[in-house]
């Protein structure tokens, strides 16, 4: 192998880098209907993240944000006071149903281990520049919390054009661009690097999605391959404003660290994607890793 | 560990991603950057432009290569476009070609009895595997009209699509599946467990992917040393030596 990184010799000899860890910073828990995962509770997890040196993961529960979002979002916080340090969350919101967003605004404080709060507008068909989002990115940029949201390529709900259009309306909120706009690359990379609170995320950027995975995308780019993606963020956004995540227990903590560690980026953007960067954010949010 | 792709590709695509080897060269430069020894490899020019020139492209660039294999791309006979099976199999041989790609979206062509039966048969006489972009639909009805054929589908995707795949691998000992973008978390595990390690051929479905995703993963599955090894390269080289030619 003639990847001189220290870090991918180590991730390569014992799967994981002692003095680089990993905050996974986009997760799930439990099942879901759409696809069969071998390992989708804690425990095994767990065991997946100690096997990468995945010290802490933010994860929303599938059940809060494709069902009901109230019993999803409990199972959560139990799973988060349950393993304490290593299970953290993003509370869900669906903006088709305010009633229950209200009744979670009035007590988010008591919520402890939430960075803040998951958007999932491709899948709820309500665009992130909706009214209806206004009481939570309200509450985010007073309290100066942050936001996953999943963003794709060119989505009429939650492209990166649309994010640009929140992110210096609420200045104190950490965007979190889930899955980097996947596809609308340019126009991600460049409203990372315009707006300081906007990051890059890099679940689904690992692997080259096609066919109906890019329906807002359009044909030109359902051809571009994901390989060298991770280096052009390095370069144009910088390593500072981009975030590790799998979607676990969607995809391997490996198979993604694996594209990050033989990206040509020195180790120094390694460190920053894995970790440096995900502490920031925990801190500024005030929860404590 | 030995590391046998056996899903690659160079050559100029038409719409390039961000990095990608033009040349052999400049392949074997990548899998040197990731420590990958020996690959399958077919040229862009044959799925993009025509088997008729890519085909010869492959063999001409890589032969002076011995780590990589050069795969063909096949077309149904009637056109005419590509000779009859009898003397593709001689041709194959002559140029040291084991491996065969369908790409019948891109060459618009149906895979079945009808246009393939002849050349089909052949590939299951001479143990000849043919490789695939997975199309599951397409693929159950390969294998229903061919159930004895090897075939090998490549690139399935991120999204776990096991409730597609398992029922093929249950029924057709001849269907294997790479890893290039089977991500899900625990899938290799369990698949090593329920069928076998037999069943899976490392890939990495260079250049649209990073080599080092699939490579780490499988470096660090959780499975025996035995299984690994399979995946990594016994098993792309069994397949290899069964072809009679």
């Amino acid at each position: 192998m003639k990847n001189g990184s220290v870090i991918a010799s180590e991730f390569m000899k014992k799967g994981k880098c002692e003095i680089c860890p990993i905050i996974d910073m986009h997760g799930h828990y439990g099942p879901y209907g759409w696809i069969y995962f071998p390992r989708p509770y804690a425990e095994d997890m767990l065991r997946s993240m100690d096997r990468a040196g995945v010290e802490a993961i933010v994860c929303s529960s599938h059940e809060a944000i494709f069902r009901d979002t109230t019993r999803g979002n409990n199972i959560m916080k139990d799973i988060i006071e349950k393993y304490a340090g290593r299970f953290y969350g993003y509370w869900a919101v669906n903006p088709n149903f305010p009633e229950v967003i209200e009744k979670d605004l009035s007590n988010f404080k008591q919520k402890r281990g939430f960075l803040g709060f998951k958007f999932l507008s491709d899948y709820h068909q309500c665009p992130i520049t909706s009214e209806k989002y206004k009481t939570v990115l309200e509450y985010a940029d007073k309290n100066r919390l942050c936001i996953l949201m999943h963003t794709w390529g060119y989505s009429p709900f939650d492209g990166p054009q649309l994010v640009r259009r929140i992110a210096g309306k609420y200045p104190n909120v950490t965007f979190i661009m889930g899955h980097s706009g996947y596809g609308e690359w340019e126009t991600s990379i460049e409203t990372a690097r315009l707006f300081n609170n906007v990051y890059l995320e890099l679940t689904a950027v690992y692997a080259t999605h096609e066919g109906i995975e890019l329906k807002w995308c359009p044909e030109r780019d359902f051809g571009i391959g994901v390989n060298g993606i991770i280096e052009k963020m390095v370069e144009e956004a910088g390593s500072e404003k981009i975030l590790f995540g799998t979607d676990l227990p969607w995809y391997s903590p490996h198979y993604a660290a694996g594209a990050i560690v033989f990206a040509r980026i020195g180790d120094e953007d390694i460190h920053n994607i894995f970790h440096r960067n995900a502490k920031r954010i925990f801190k500024k949010c005030g929860v404590l890793l | 560990m030995k590391i046998f792709d056996c899903y690659c590709t160079f050559g100029r695509p038409p719409i390039p991603p961000f990095r990608y080897a033009e040349t052999a060269v400049e392949l074997i430069q990548e899998m040197e950057y990731c420590g990958i020894d020996e690959a399958v490899v077919y040229h862009t020019a044959q799925k993009d432009y025509t088997p008729l020139e890519g085909n010869r492209i492959v063999v001409e660039e890589t032969m002076n290569y011995p780590t990589l294999h050069p795969a063909w791309a096949i077309l149904p006979e009637q056109t005419g476009e590509q000779p009859n099976p009898g003397k593709f199999i001689k041709l194959m041989k002559e140029n040291n070609v084991k491996v065969l790609y369908a790409f019948p979206g891109d060459h618009a062509y149906l895979l079945d009895r009808l246009g393939f039966g002849s050349l089909l048969d052949t590939l299951i006489e001479h143990s000849i595997p043919l490789f695939m972009k997975v199309n599951w639909d397409l693929m159950r009805s390969v294998l229903g009209e061919f159930p004895n054929l090897t075939l090998v589908g490549v690139g399935s995707g991120p999204h776990g699509q096991d409730r597609l795949f398992r029922p093929l691998l249950e029924r057709y000992p001849g269907f294997y599946l790479d890893t290039s973008t089977y991500l899900q978390d625990g899938g290799i595990e369990d698949i090593c467990k329920c069928y076998g390690a037999k069943r899976l051929l490392f890939g990495t479905g260079y250049p649209r992917n990073c080599s080092g995703s699939s490579l780490l993963r499988i470096m660090t599955a959780e499975i025996s040393e035995e299984e690994r090894a399979l995946i990594c390269h016994g098993n792309i080289e069994r397949l290899l030596q069964e072809v009679k030619l």
